[in-house]
C-alpha cells in the first residue's frame, strides 16, 4: 500500500503485474473469476449447511 | 452518547479531514489537483474506490437489509468482478493512454465535442442531485436517533467535506478515503465481534447461525431463473454486470479515483482489490445484520426500530391501538424465544425429532412476529400517511446505541460519517472536475491557463458543495425527491453506458450517429417511463440497448470511414 514518489510510464508497465505467480493480466483476471466462483460456492455451502 | 463517544467521533472525523488538508497543502498545479500527483499505490486506490461506492446509507441500510431479508441482497454484487475486469482491461488503459481528466473528455477525443458535452451534462444532472442525498440520508437518521438538529448535522457534514475537497482536490479525497475506509472496516469488524460476544452464554456462533438458518436468513444464493424473484444469481450476474460497468466505467466519481494511480498496474490492482473483496465485505455486513436479528431473539426487540416515531404515536390519539400491537408483539417474541431455546437444546442433544418440532414452531412464530410488525407499520401509515413506515435503516443504529460500550458508540457513529464524507468528497471532486474540464475549459474559456483552471476547479467544487448542502437542507420538505433522484439516475445511466460501449467496442460508429442515437434513445426512454409500469431499474438496460442499436442503424445509413475527431 506504500506510495512511491515517481509516476511510472504506462508503456513500461502495461504488461507487468509484479506478481511472481500471476505474471500476466489475463492470469490475474482468471484468478479473480476463480475466487468469485469459490466465494459464491462457499456462500451456497454455508446456506445449505445451516439451512 | 457519552463525552468519550463525542471525543472519539469528532476526533476521528476532524482528524482525518485535517490530515487531508495538511498532507495536500503544497499541491499547486491543475493537473495535480485533478489527478493527484500520480504517486498513489494500489492499496489507496482500492480503498478509495471502495469508499466512493460505500455511502453512509450502505452501513446503515445493509445490516438492516440482513436483519429483515437475510443474505440474498449480496447477489446484487455478483456482476461486479466481471465488470471491474472489463474496466481494468479495456476502459482504464484507454483513459490513461489518452491522459484524460474525465471520462467525458474521452468521448470528445473518440467522437466529437457535442457527444462529450452530452455525456458530461447527463453526469452533472444526476450526480449533482445525488450528492445532496448522500449528505441528507444519513443526517436524517443520525439526527433523529441522537436528537441532533437536522440542519446543523447537514451543514456540519457538508461544510467539512467541502473544506478538504476544495483544499486538496483529488489527492485529498484519495488520502482521506484511505483512513476513512480504515475506520469503517475496523468499526464494522468490532461491531461484528461485539454482537457475537453479546449473545447469551449458551448461544455459540454456530448456534446463532443455526437459529438464523431456521428463520431463512442465510439464503445467500438463489439459483432459480425466475425474473419475478428480486435477488437471484442470474439477475445479480447480468443486472449487476450492467450496473457495475456503467458505474465504474463511466461515472466520473469512480473514474477519477482510479486515474490517480502512479501507473496502470497500480490502478488495475486497485480495481482487482475491489473485484475480490467487495462481495465478501457485503456478505459480512449483511451477516452482521443477520446476527443482530438473532441477538434480538434473546433481547427485547422494539416492534418498530424508529423508536422516536413509534413513541410519538404511542402517546398520541391512537395510543391504545399502538400499545395493543406492542403487547402482542412482545408476547409472540417471548413465545418464540422459548421455542428457539428448545431448538438449540434439541440440536445440542442430537435429538432430531425434537429439533424438527422446535424448528416448525420457530418458523410459525417468526411468521406471526413478522405479521405483527407489518401491522405496526400499517398502523403508523393509518395514523399519518406521510410517515416513513420502514424501519430497516434504524435497526443497526439502534443496536449500536443500546448495546455497544462507551467509546465504540462514538467509533460506529464515526463510521457512518466517514462513509458519508468519503462518498460525498468523490462526488464533489468529480462534479468540480467535470464542470471545469468539460464545460468551462471546453466551451467558455478554451484559452484558460493552468493557474486560472485551478482556481475555476476549486470554485466549481465549492459551488457543487453548496448545491448539495442546499439540496440536502430542503430534501426533508420534499421527501419524494429521493425517489425521484434514483429514477432520474436510472433513466440517464443506460444511455450514457450505451455511448461508452459504442466508443470502446464499435470503432466504425462516429460521433454524429452516436449523438443522435443518444438523444433519440433518451427521448424514447422518457416516453417509455411514462407509458410502461415496470421497475425503473430496467431503464438502465433499455437505454443502453436503444442507444447502441440506434447508433449502429444511423451509422449504417450514413456510411463513412471511422475517425478520431478531436474535441
Amino acid at each position: 500500500m506504500s506510495d512511491s514518489p515517481q509516476p511510472v510510464p504506462d508503456t513500461e508497465d502495461e504488461a507487468r503485474t509484479g506478481l511472481a505467480w500471476l505474471s500476466s493480466w489475463s492470469a490475474v483476471y482468471r484468478a479473480v473469476l476463480v475466487v468469485f466462483v469459490i466465494v459464491v460456492l462457499a456462500m451456497w455451502g454455508f446456506e445449505v449447511y445451516y439451512g | 452518547m457519552t463525552a468519550l463517544d463525542y471525543f472519539v467521533l469528532f476526533g476521528t472525523i476532524l482528524g482525518i479531514a485535517t490530515y487531508g488538508v495538511l498532507a495536500t497543502r503544497k499541491i499547486g498545479g491543475f493537473d495535480t489537483y485533478l489527478k493527484g500527483d500520480q504517486r498513489i499505490g494500489w492499496g489507496t486506490i482500492g480503498l478509495s474506490v471502495m469508499a466512493t461506492q460505500a455511502s453512509a446509507i450502505t452501513f446503515l441500510s445493509t445490516p438492516g437489509q440482513g436483519f429483515q431479508s437475510g443474505l440474498g441482497f449480496v447477489q446484487n454484487y455478483f456482476g461486479l468482478p466481471l465488470a471491474l475486469i472489463i474496466v481494468a482491461g479495456v476502459f482504464l488503459p484507454i483513459y490513461r493512454r489518452l491522459k484524460v481528466y474525465t471520462a467525458y473528455e474521452y468521448l470528445g477525443k473518440r467522437f466529437d465535442g457535442k457527444t462529450r458535452l452530452l455525456g458530461a451534462a447527463l453526469f452533472l444532472l444526476q450526480r449533482g442531485l445525488a450528492a445532496g442525498i448522500t449528505i441528507y440520508a444519513p443526517a436524517i437518521i443520525v439526527s433523529s436517533v441522537l436528537n441532533w438538529p437536522l440542519d446543523l448535522t447537514i451543514l456540519g457534514t457538508g461544510i467539512l467535506v467541502v473544506i478538504y475537497t476544495v483544499s486538496g482536490g483529488s489527492e485529498a479525497v484519495s488520502l482521506t478515503q484511505r483512513y476513512q475506509m480504515g475506520v469503517i472496516l475496523v468499526g464494522m469488524t468490532l461491531a461484528f465481534i461485539i454482537v457475537l460476544v453479546k449473545m447469551p452464554d449458551h448461544v455459540s456462533p454456530d448456534g446463532a447461525l443455526a437459529v438464523a438458518g431456521v428463520m431463512g436468513k442465510l439464503n445467500a444464493v438463489e439459483w432459480n431463473f425466475d425474473i419475478n424473484e428480486r435477488y437471484t444469481v442470474w439477475s445479480g450476474i447480468f443486472g449487476g454486470l450492467f450496473l457495475s460497468l456503467s458505474y465504474f466505467g463511466t461515472d466520473q466519481s469512480q473514474v477519477q479515483r482510479y486515474l490517480t494511480g502512479r501507473s496502470l498496474r497500480e490502478s488495475r490492482m486497485g480495481l482487482m482489490f475491489n473485484a475480490v473483496l467487495k462481495i465478501p465485505m457485503q456478505f459480512f455486513i449483511l451477516l452482521l445484520g443477520v446476527l443482530v436479528f438473532v441477538f434480538y431473539q434473546f433481547e427485547k426487540q422494539p416492534v418498530f426500530f424508529n423508536e422516536a416515531l413509534w413513541e410519538s404515536q404511542k402517546t398520541g390519539e391512537h395510543a391504545a391501538a399502538f400499545t395493543e400491537i406492542e403487547e402482542r408483539f412482545d408476547a409472540v417474541q417471548q413465545e418464540k424465544a422459548a421455542a428457539i431455546e428448545r431448538f438449540l437444546a434439541a440440536r445440542q442433544a442430537g435429538d432430531a425429532v425434537g429439533e424438527a418440532a422446535a424448528r416448525t414452531t420457530v418458523t410459525d412464530l417468526e411468521a406471526q412476529s413478522q405479521n405483527v410488525r407489518t401491522e405496526a407499520q400499517a398502523a403508523l401509515l393509518k395514523a399519518d400517511a406521510n410517515l416513513k413506515a420502514s424501519d430497516a435503516d434504524y435497526v443497526f443504529i439502534t443496536f449500536i446505541l443500546d448495546y455497544l460500550p462507551q467509546g465504540l458508540v462514538g467509533l460506529l457513529i464515526a463510521v457512518i460519517f466517514c462513509a458519508a464524507l468519503s462518498s460525498t468528497a468523490s462526488e464533489l471532486n468529480a462534479l468540480g472536475s467535470t464542470t471545469t474540464v468539460d464545460l468551462y475549459r471546453h466551451v467558455w474559456k478554451p484559452a484558460a491557463d493552468d493557474a486560472h483552471s485551478l482556481k475555476a476547479s476549486k470554485f466549481f467544487t465549492a459551488l457543487w458543495g453548496a448545491v448539495a448542502i442546499c439540496f440536502a437542507l430542503f430534501a426533508n420538505l420534499v421527501e419524494n425527491l429521493i425517489q425521484a433522484v434514483n429514477i432520474l439516475g436510472s433513466i440517464f445511466y443506460g444511455v450514457v453506458l450505451g455511448v461508452f460501449l459504442i466508443a470502446f467496442f464499435v470503432k466504425w460508429v462516429r460521433g454524429t450517429a452516436v449523438f443522435w442515437a443518444a438523444i433519440l434513445s433518451q427521448t424514447l426512454v422518457i416516453i417509455l417511463f411514462f407509458q410502461l409500469e415496470i421497475s425503473y431499474l430496467w431503464y438502465n438496460f433499455i437505454g443502453c440497448a436503444l442507444t447502441m442499436g440506434l447508433a449502429l442503424i444511423i451509422q449504417l445509413m450514413r456510411p463513412g470511414q471511422p475517425s478520431l475527431a478531436k474535441a
